[in-house]
């Protein structure tokens, strides 16, 4: 049997606004390995920062817009709903930071700016482990060390505005990194850097997780990184995670219509031929398509099915999966079929 | 590319709607009341390139390199220090934009252009589309009345929005559909130079492609000349003829986009292309990950600024900053060793 970390099952987390209800994800389902990256891939608006939030319980959304299962399993303990804890209760407080931690995209909103990293990443130590102040810079001082801060002595003094875009985002990786945890979330991490700072942080996330051993939720919307970093490719759209594969078989195999599309979007530094762009836009949340959220701009939607009923998970070949009735699909609704 | 004789390039050669010699923007550092000048930031440092009629143009580099300083420089949109840019649009005698002032400043305007990177701080929230892309032309008295409203649909049309949304305000707009309503506005007037900076990073990869794709369109149908500012070169290799790569306020290499990819003369180029995440999981990995952090424009290194950050650095880089320099090839690149050095490209 596999060893699962963290299992999301028919995740739905929904936001009442002024316009009507958001479905943000509807019906999310994946789990991560121990010890393995996965990437969760799609555009904006697709659910994937609020499934990871969602997962940390820090999405705000109030717990009758929540339904699934979020199965923590950590290691020589029982497993845990995530779901099923309290928002704000000590037991979500203890896994938060600790045992599951995140690394948001924009450092410089994620930190405060009126302290500075050392006492930050002190104080996510100090949240979790009986230490004292000393204690906890000394560990927080090889942290900063650790991931290759300039300077470490010195920079765990500085403000957030005094590092620049990389070394901040090093200061987050190094606060999410102090408790040692199993699972890490990163949000778009490197989405605000240069080229060659993403460069320098990927291959720093890569070196840190094998060092630990930990699980990487690797969130992004760049197929470059998630075909760097992952084994495992999750693609989202509109709330559901429509294919999910080991990396190559997303690369070279893709079957759901929506990940071929998003494929040939990609400019290849190998060809200069035309872009085949999915027609159309993301749909608003308001207005979803009924069916198939992608019907609508799918080049293979057959009408009368996929504009009619949700397609269910067929499994296409080793660990492949997809939501398509071009596959198969045929059961009525959406609950993922599995042994587990 | 293929013509390398001398007598191919005279007959080949196509007009430069654009030469940009020595540009230099310097930014002072002030301090106390009485602003004393401290330092300067040399934002943008001795530039030459040129742009041919009808191509595109990339200019990349990481952030605070000055690819958008320069951009903004070519259009006026800041004053350069020193240096000159010449435009040639064609039809009339070449102007230096550099010295132009007042009016003069203001014809010249029209036949060059901008898009700007980020779609929601570009359009004023309180303008309909009709008041946005309509700017230009009442700006310059081309049209007003109904006139303005026909030229606006038409405008609207031709980027794919629908002529009927000329009374709505941005914040109906998805990211994509602004971008095309700032592209709108920068072909109202007839350009025939448009400074693109940055256009598609704002932007979904779905719908990227589709600007990427409308961009192209639009330059054949109204023959433009781009500039295309991006950090992003996969984009870049995607769309552009040539690059200019920049490196803390200098160009640090001039290319065909095929020969800059498949074979780099300068070491920084070389490590931005390793550094960009390709699409593909069997990729090979041989990656040179850069120390260190890009050079402070103001408190450049000695000689070369990019010589703390470089493999191959010796004690020349250290001492003396290289010149731009043609290479047999007529490939320019600003590096001591570009002669000895074989790097790799990714093709």
């Amino acid at each position: 049997m596999v060893d699962v970390v963290l299992d999301v099952q028919n995740l739905r987390a929904g936001f009442p606004t002024p316009e009507g209800f958001v479905k943000a994800v509807d019906g999310a389902s994946f789990s991560v390995r121990r010890g393995e990256t996965i990437g969760v891939v799609g555009e904006s608006g697709c659910g994937k920062s609020i499934t990871a939030r969602t997962i940390l319980r820090i999405s705000g959304t109030s717990d009758q817009n929540l339904s699934g299962r979020i199965e923590y399993r950590p290691p020589g303990r029982n497993a845990i709903d995530l779901l099923g804890l309290r928002a704000n209760g000590p037991e979500i407080r203890a896994i938060r930071g600790a045992e599951i931690s995140m690394i948001f995209q924009e450092p410089m909103t994620a930190f405060s700016p009126v302290h500075t990293i050392g006492n930050q990443i002190v104080e996510a130590l100090r949240l979790h482990r009986d230490v004292t102040y000393e204690e906890a810079r000394v560990a927080a001082i090889g942290m900063l060390k650790r991931v290759e801060m300039s300077n470490a002595e010195r920079s765990i003094d500085a403000y957030p505005h005094q590092l620049s875009g990389g070394m901040r985002q090093r200061a987050m990786i190094a606060m999410a990194l102090m408790c040692s945890p199993q699972v890490l979330l990163a949000d778009e991490p490197t989405t605000a850097l240069d080229v060659t700072t993403q460069a320098q942080i990927l291959s720093l996330i890569r070196e840190i997780k094998e060092a630990l051993g930990m699980s990487v939720v690797m969130i992004t919307h760049d197929l470059g990184v998630v075909a760097e970093t992952s084994q495992t490719v999750a693609v989202m759209y509109l709330g559901r995670v429509v294919e999910i594969a080991p990396v190559r078989a997303i690369f070279n195999d893709a079957k759901h219509p929506y990940t071929k599309a998003l494929l040939a979007s990609v400019p290849k530094l190998e060809s200069r031929e035309r872009l085949e762009p999915v027609s159309g836009m993301v749909p608003s949340p308001f207005n979803r398509p009924s069916g198939c959220p992608f019907n609508d701009r799918c080049p293979a939607a057959m009408p009368g099915v996929c504009d009619v009923r949700m397609p269910s998970e067929t499994n296409v070949g080793d660990e492949h999966t997809v939501s398509c009735f071009l596959y198969g699909g045929d059961e009525d609704g959406s609950r993922r079929v599995d042994g587990l | 590319m293929t013509d390398t004789g001398p007598t191919a390039i005279k007959t080949t050669v196509p007009r430069r709607i654009l030469d940009v010699r020595g540009l230099s923007k310097h930014f002072p550092v002030t301090v106390g009341i009485l602003r004393r000048e401290v330092a300067k930031i040399r934002a943008v440092d001795d530039v030459t390139f040129h742009v041919h009629a009808g191509e595109t143009l990339g200019l990349v580099g990481e952030s605070g390199c000055g690819k958008t300083t320069t951009g903004r420089c070519l259009l006026r949109a800041l004053d350069p220090t020193a240096g000159e840019i010449i435009f040639d649009p064609g039809d009339v005698e070449p102007v230096d934009v550099a010295a132009l002032k007042g009016k003069a400043l203001k014809v010249l305007r029209q036949d060059m252009q901008m898009v700007f990177q980020d779609p929601f701080s570009s359009l004023n929230p309180r303008w309909t589309l009709l008041d946005l892309v309509g700017e230009p032309l009442v700006a310059y008295g081309v049209s007003r009345g109904k006139a303005l409203e026909t030229r606006v649909a038409e405008l609207l049309r031709s980027v794919g929005l629908r002529p009927e949304y000329m009374r709505r305000y941005p914040h109906a707009f998805s990211g994509g559909e602004r971008q095309r309503i700032g592209i709108a506005r920068a072909l109202a007037l007839n350009p025939k130079l448009v400074v693109a900076d940055e256009p598609v990073s704002a932007l979904d990869v779905s719908v990227r492609a589709q600007t990427l794709n409308l961009l192209a369109d639009l330059q054949e149908e109204l023959s433009l000349t781009y500039i295309f500012i991006s950090h992003d070169l996969s984009v870049v290799q995607h769309i552009c003829d040539r690059v200019v790569v920049m490196y803390s306020g200098r160009v640090v290499e001039v290319a065909d986009t095929d020969d800059l990819f498949s074979a780099p003369l300068h070491p920084y180029t070389e490590a931005l292309l390793s550094a960009v995440p390709k699409p593909n999981p069997d990729a090979a990995k041989n990656r040179i990950v850069l120390k260190g952090e890009i050079a402070d424009p103001a408190n450049a290194p000695s000689g070369c600024a990019f010589h703390p950050r470089c493999t191959y650095a010796k004690d020349i880089c250290r001492q003396q900053a290289p010149p731009l320099t043609t290479m047999e090839s007529g490939r320019e690149v600003r590096c001591h060793l570009a002669a000895e050095l074989t790097l790799a490209g990714v093709n």
